[in-house]
């Protein structure tokens, strides 16, 4: 892609990205998944930073993004669509390998006497963990450490909301819950971030 | 150990002052520790204060007499409902901060926000904290740089595998489609000679001639 070609899908808003997608544009296909990847895995990553298959994950909600496209009927409400496609796998992924971490062998394999078969002595490799994002300031340290020990209920809002920038209607409709559910897990997360910074809002 | 007792006294207060200790031991206990305790000495004293306002209030004569008394009380009274609002309204300040209330739920803390400096310091420590939580997100790097690329690819692929089975679908229909044609003109013909052939057997000898004249293939 040209540069010129570029900066204009790259200057576009993205409901009209969708729909030049949608007639079948390659070159805005790759600009909707290049504008995207970010975003996908910074969410991925904030529901679970110890998965060791982020890269993975955010490989196949784009795949699936890019491959569904024209089933969008309205662009506008792309990023509450994109949303269904990232939470639904996210949990699919989560009940199917309930979060069990890769794992090393540190023996050989010993013999059973019931089984013909061997089995393997295996302990969680918890040195492969995903690349960390460098972030500056040590505020931005308290702020991630701080998401990280929310509960999962209240980190999906925080997430969805100022990551995301979703209304509460489609953060409920997303997480199945009702609008004043959502206020309530908004409100209660937001106090407990705020009380891990309270010395830096000072 | 005078913490200790305090502790144990403190709870008991509101009952000493109202003269509900019934038991003498307990009422001296109390009097004892209330000549060497400061602290405990002050909440009698409020105490002592806050039912002599609250009592001048139900007195109407009293009420008229001092108007001073009567702004205290309304000031305490009002002081009380901002209480009880601060706790419904502060649940409300999250969805404030994000234009998602209602417009009556709206106003309400608009409202209450004007008249409550501890509301609103809250108020602005959460929408403080949300904007940094953005900004924080904002600012988070990507470490993975070839993820779209590999997207990009899989989609060829998929494309291509795409085109593939529509192809391989599209040479089975056809094929499908060659074999019940040829079968039925096989059948079809089959079902011709048959009818043919059996009207031929009623035909008479005339006409069959006439028939193996024109299709000399069908005669058996």
């Amino acid at each position: 892609m040209e540069k010129k070609q570029k900066d204009f899908y790259y200057s576009m808003s993205l409901p009209d990205l969708v729909r030049l997608c949608q007639q079948d544009d390659k070159f805005a296909l790759e600009t909707l998944i290049k504008r995207n990847e970010k975003i996908v895995y910074n969410t991925l990553y904030h529901l679970d930073p110890n998965r060791p298959d982020l890269s993975d994950l955010t490989q196949e909600v784009l795949f699936r993004m890019a491959r569904s496209i024209k089933k969008v009927r309205n662009p506008d409400t792309f990023k509450y669509w994109l949303n269904q496609i990232i939470t639904n796998l996210f949990y699919d992924e989560l009940r199917r390998k309930t979060r069990k971490l890769p794992t090393v062998s540190i023996d050989e394999p010993i013999s059973d006497q019931d089984s013909t078969s061997a089995a393997t002595r295996e302990i969680p490799d918890i040195g492969q963990v995903p690349e960390e994002t460098i972030l500056g300031s040590e505020l931005d340290e308290k702020i991630k450490e701080a998401i990280q020990k929310l509960p999962e209920q209240f980190k999906i809002v925080i997430v969805l909301r100022e990551l995301q920038g979703l209304s509460y209607d489609e953060i409920a409709k997303i997480t199945k819950t009702s609008i004043g559910t959502v206020k309530s897990r908004l409100a209660r997360a937001r106090g407990k971030l705020q009380d891990h910074i309270r010395p830096y809002l000072q | 150990m005078e913490d200790h007792i305090c502790g144990e006294i403190k709870p008991l207060i509101p009952d000493f002052h109202d003269g509900e200790i019934k038991d003498k031991e307990l009422y001296i206990k109390i009097s004892e520790h209330l000549k060497v305790c400061k602290d405990c000495r002050i909440e009698l004293q409020e105490l002592e204060e806050l039912s002599k306002i609250v009592k001048k209030y139900f007195d109407v004569d009293e009420f008229e007499k001092d108007y001073k008394y009567h702004k205290d009380t309304e000031h305490l009274i009002n002081r009380l409902d901002e209480v009880q609002y601060c706790n419904n309204v502060r649940d409300k300040i999250s969805a404030y901060i994000d234009d998602e209330l209602l417009e009556q739920d709206r106003l309400i803390v608009e409202k209450h926000l004007r008249k409550c400096i501890v509301c609103y310091k809250d108020y602005e420590n959460l929408k403080l904290t949300s904007k940094i939580v953005q900004k924080y997100f904002k600012n988070l790097n990507f470490p993975e740089s070839d993820v779209s690329d590999r997207v990009i690819e899989r989609l060829d692929r998929h494309k291509s595998k795409k085109i593939a089975i529509s192809l391989a679908v599209a040479a089975v229909l056809g094929i499908a489609l060659f074999h019940f044609m040829f079968i039925n003109a096989f059948k079809f013909e089959n079902f011709d000679n048959k009818s043919l052939k059996n009207k031929n057997t009623e035909q008479s000898p005339e006409k069959k001639s006439k028939t193996e004249k024109f299709l000399p293939g069908l005669s058996f």
